[in-house]
């Protein structure tokens, strides 16, 4: 029994100031990323002496075990973006909810605004992390701006608030299969109020993007490597999605064109993954790739210099490395 | 038909220098530039425009800085473009205010926006689907008109993993459509802006008239309206970059994967 | 005094900044090893109305004045000179002798074509025997009924190669010779008798084709006659003039990209275990670069300015094309040197911006003809007049 229905045997006005509890709301995402908002949620819930809701479709003996005091079950009909804003907001227009958490994908980030709408509340989207203020009662929420350059540091100055929180922001709960809490199915409206269409596959093709502007590129240079590996690079390049490309040597090995030489006297580049097997790393070479927002080396001489500029290293042959790379990814 | 495009100008990143260690960002050159997303939102509505005919407003708050944005939109073949007199609204005060604008220019069929800001983060489209009561389609690489619907194109691989493409295979695109009025958010892939010819840069620039300005008022916008939710407490950066960290070949495959 | 250019121009530089940045920088390296700008760059810039910055909006120009197209200029120039001296060709000394003083039919006729890119232009002046001392033409243009008919040759023409629509000057009085004598035609590429030959091999801007122009009694109606019969030297002298200042703009861009590699390059390299930014030789060279271009990008746009509203500015153009191609060659020499081996490599962009950069102190007047133009303004203002 939770305090709503307290507060409904005695009579009272639910109508009231009091935005309660705090409230994770899980659509269609895997447990784990729900599972550590239901983790946060707790903590923050026995700092303010408040109450945990799940509200979703997944297991609810798991969202109790992870820290939900309830469980609103909901109907499978009631996921799609619009039917669970029309579900939500027909459930708090009784409830008010103090805190409201999505995962923030685009659907929980969509749910999450149209409710703060409907709610006349507030809403961050993408949190990496929440901080409370437990006797202002109020979250300031860092999300990042300018592709993850910083964080903005944001409160809310009405309620609810809500906040769409990016997967690994919090640490993985324990899980606790002894705690108690209840289940209850949640209602949908009468009227889900769909008004998107699934229209099924489309036939699209992004637009070719150049190596200048790829977001990931895989770059193999001769240290370590033969053509045999180099082939393999370009694989695993083709496998993550990535530009191949090499360093002077490379080129000078025949394993790349002259195009998709990276370096100041080839091609500058600014991926948001940058990685480089067998490539000396030196200032030509660096100029032109140090754009890159993360760099992962694999190179058999650990005085390399690319070592120095680069956030994940591995000292070892990519003749050796990249076939067992490749088996892993 | 009408389509509207919220316009943002934010500060220009390529004059901006972030400094981890020192926790500051410094601007060293103040350039503003329209929200990238946005320019994607107005290009779209700009080819509903060449294919089946529409007239394009373009919209921003001001009075700084929005000049620009708006002028180049109007350059680039915007039909009317509005300067809503307020300085910097949070997303709630835009939505209220963008709200009241629809209303006030009267048959808005279409809103296209960008899906979000990359100076704050702010994602106004569902709010505004929701205060206008139109329907939402989000996550748009293209957009169009069929009959009285608004059609969209989703890339697969966008859904739950926003910003970076996923290292497992992509799925396949999908389409979705909602009848009008609608609002669409566009994401940065949409389609590459066009450039304006530069005639018509100078003409929009020299038109007294290119501008239209609307207050609070205008809009009947109360107080309380103008209220912002969206307070800032400051900001915070990522740890700073360690290089030379050792790593597993497991390692490596993991970073790939979530990278 | 207001220092501040008017936003519409600050607006035009983010645009044209933006897509030499995006489609003609990436590019310049393929446009030099291949000698070769790919006719639809051309064909885009057209669209775009880059290649009618100065002309009325009517002639589908963008009605941007002098110094919109000094932008134009100084953008294409920091991207790609090859692309800059094919645009300023056509702009700044072909279309502009039709504009300057062509009749309201023939630029009906041309201009629309030549400003979206429908149509490239040249401008014919040198001759075998006539390089500084233009008035030596010989080429002859020889009345016969309605038609005029051209015989002679024309050498190191820009755009020689590629363009639709010739401007040529030719005697049409051989008595009274070039000042007086000489009329400028403009002469289409179909027409029966003309022929180009093969593209120069240059030092530089390999990507800017520069031909011999073959005519063998061509015949040319005389409505195509560009301003007045036996004044066409002072028609083609007027353009040079005016070319001059975005000529200028042009090196001011080559300098001001020479600058930034060098400030980019100081940031990154490293010897003697710190970045070479820190040895004071290198600074003293970063300094003086960004002294002179400041005081290029001031003369150019002021020039641009005088010539925009519609004051004397010959002498001050002159200064452009002086100050701004030795600014930017002792510019990129210096570059080079920062650079070490680097800037020797045809792989990096200063290689080839030294090469293209040369050529700015020879064509359209060399700088000695300058230094003739300015020294006879100033003596003019004292009452000495100079001979040529
Ligand atoms: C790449 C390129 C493109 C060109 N494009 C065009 C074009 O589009 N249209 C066109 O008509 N022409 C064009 N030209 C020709 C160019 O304008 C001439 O080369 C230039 O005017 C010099 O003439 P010249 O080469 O015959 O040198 P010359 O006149 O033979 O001069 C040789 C030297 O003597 C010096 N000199 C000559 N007279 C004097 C004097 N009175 N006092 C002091 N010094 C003197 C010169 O400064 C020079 O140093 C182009 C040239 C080049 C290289």
């Amino acid at each position: 029994m939770d305090v709503y229905d307290l507060q409904a045997l005695m009579g009272e006005n639910i109508e009231a100031e009091d935005y309660r509890d705090l409230w994770v709301v899980g659509l269609a995402v895997e447990m784990q990323h729900v599972a550590s908002l239901l983790g946060e949620a707790r903590r923050m819930a026995d700092m303010l002496g408040a109450y945990v809701h799940y509200i979703g479709a997944g297991d609810s003996d798991e969202a109790i075990a992870f820290g939900a005091d309830r469980v609103h079950t909901l109907a499978a009909e009631s996921l799609a973006p619009d039917a669970a804003v029309s579900t939500l907001a027909t459930f708090f227009e009784t409830r008010k909810p103090e805190f409201v958490f999505f995962p923030a994908t685009d659907i929980g980030n969509e749910v999450a605004g149209c409710l703060a709408q409907r709610l006349k509340g507030g809403v961050v989207c993408n949190c990496i992390a929440l901080r409370l203020d437990e006797s202002a009662r109020e979250i300031v929420a860092s999300h990042p701006v300018y592709d993850g350059a910083y964080y903005l540091d944001t409160a809310l100055a009405a309620k609810p608030q809500i906040f769409t929180v990016r997967e690994g922001a919090f640490p993985a709960p324990l899980r606790d299969s002894g705690r108690n809490g209840e289940t209850e199915p949640m209602d949908s409206p009468a009227d889900l109020a769909i008004r998107a269409r699934a229209l099924g596959e489309a036939d699209y093709t992004p637009p070719a993007v150049s190596l200048r502007k790829a977001a990931r590129v895989f770059a193999v240079g001769r240290a370590g490597n033969d053509s045999e590996s180099a082939a393999i690079g370009k694989q695993i390049a083709e496998k993550i999605g990535a530009h191949f490309a090499g360093d002077r040597s490379a080129f000078d090995s025949g394993w790349i064109e002259e195009d998709q030489i990276v370096g100041v006297n080839g091609i500058e580049i600014a991926p948001d993954v940058y990685i480089a097997a067998g490539i000396w790393g030196d200032t030509l070479h660096r100029a032109g790739a140090e754009g890159a927002k993360f760099v992962i080396a694999i190179h058999p001489d650990k005085r390399a210099p690319i070592f120095s500029w680069a956030d994940t290293c591995l000292v070892g042959k990519p003749k050796d490395v990249l076939p067992k790379l490749l088996a892993l990814l | 038909m009408n389509i509207l495009v919220p316009l943002k100008p934010i500060l220009d990143p390529a004059g901006m220098i972030v400094n981890r260690k020192a926790g500051r960002v410094f601007v060293n050159r103040e350039n503003y530039m329209t929200n990238p997303a946005d320019k994607r939102a107005l290009e779209a509505a700009l080819r509903i425009k060449d294919e089946a005919g529409a007239g394009v407003i373009v919209a921003a708050f001001g009075p700084d800085r929005s000049a620009d944005s708006l002028l180049e939109a109007r350059a680039m073949g915007a039909d009317r473009a509005i300067l809503i007199d307020i300085p910097s609204p949070d997303e709630t005060v835009s939505v209220h205010a963008l709200a009241a604008l629809c209303h006030h220019l009267g048959q808005v069929d279409l809103v296209i926006v960008g899906d979000s800001a990359l100076d704050t983060g702010a994602s106004i489209g569902p709010r505004l689907a929701e205060a206008l009561d139109f329907a939402f389609l989000g996550g748009a690489v293209q957009c169009s008109v069929e009959g009285n619907a608004a059609r969209i194109i989703r890339r697969g691989d966008s859904r739950g993993r926003p910003d970076r493409a996923s290292a497992r295979p992509a799925p396949a695109a999908t389409a979705h459509e909602a009848d009008l009025p609608a609002v669409v958010a566009v994401t940065r892939e949409g389609a590459q802006p066009r450039y304006p010819h530069g005639g018509n840069i100078i003409t929009a620039y020299r038109d007294a008239n290119a501008i239209e300005s609307l207050s609070p008022a205008d809009l009947g916008l109360s107080d309380s309206d103008l209220q912002p939710v969206a307070i800032e407490r400051g900001q915070s950066f990522p740890p700073e970059r360690e290089f030379g960290k050792q790593a597993s070949l497991d390692d490596i495959a993991s970073v790939i994967g979530h990278r | 005094m207001n220092y501040d250019l008017p936003p519409e121009y600050t607006a035009l530089r983010r645009m044209m900044r933006e897509f030499c940045e995006e489609e003609i920088k990436p590019a310049a390296k393929r446009i030099d090893h291949s000698g070769q700008v790919p006719r639809e760059m051309l064909q885009r810039l057209g669209e775009l109305g880059f290649l009618g910055v100065p002309f009325p909006r009517q002639y589908g120009g963008m009605g941007a004045g002098e110094i919109g197209y000094c932008i134009l200029m100084e953008e294409l120039n920091r991207a790609s000179p090859s692309v800059a001296t094919i645009v300023g060709a056509h702009i700044g000394i072909g279309v502009m002798s039709l504009y300057l003083d062509g009749s309201k039919t023939l630029q009906d006729k041309y201009m629309p074509d030549l400003c979206s890119g429908k149509k490239i232009c040249a401008f014919a002046l040198t001759e075998p025997n006539a390089g500084s001392d233009a008035a030596a033409i010989q080429m002859r243009a020889t009345l016969e009924g309605d038609s005029y008919f051209l015989d002679g040759q024309k050498m190191w023409i820009t755009n020689g190669p590629i363009a639709d629509v010739i401007n040529v000057l030719a005697l049409t009085d051989p008595a009274l010779g070039a000042r007086g004598g000489a009329t400028v035609f403009a002469v289409e590429r179909e027409w029966e008798g003309y022929s180009t030959g093969k593209p120069e091999r240059k030092m530089g801007l390999h990507g800017s084709p520069t031909s011999l122009l073959n005519f063998d009694n061509v015949r040319v109606p005389k409505e195509n006659i560009v301003g007045q019969l036996g004044l066409g030297f002072v028609t083609f002298m007027k353009t040079l003039d005016i070319g001059r200042v975005s000529l200028g703009a042009a090196t001011l861009g080559g300098a001001q990209a020479a600058l930034e590699a060098c400030v980019r390059w100081a940031r990154t390299r490293s010897q003697f275990g710190r970045q070479i930014a820190h040895m004071q030789s290198v600074q003293f060279i970063v300094a003086d670069m960004a002294a002179e271009i400041e005081a290029l990008r001031a003369l150019v746009y002021r020039t641009a300015w005088l010539v925009d509203t519609g004051r004397p500015f010959i002498k001050e153009a002159g200064m452009c094309k002086l100050l701004g191609s030795e600014t930017a060659s002792r510019c990129i020499d210096r570059a080079v040197q920062i650079h070490g081996a680097l800037g020797l490599s045809r792989d990096f962009p200063l290689e080839r911006a030294f090469r293209d950069a040369r050529i700015s102190e020879i064509f359209e007047g060399t700088n000695e003809i300058q230094r003739i133009v300015i020294a006879s303004e100033l003596m003019q203002e004292v009452g000495v007049r100079l001979r040529p």
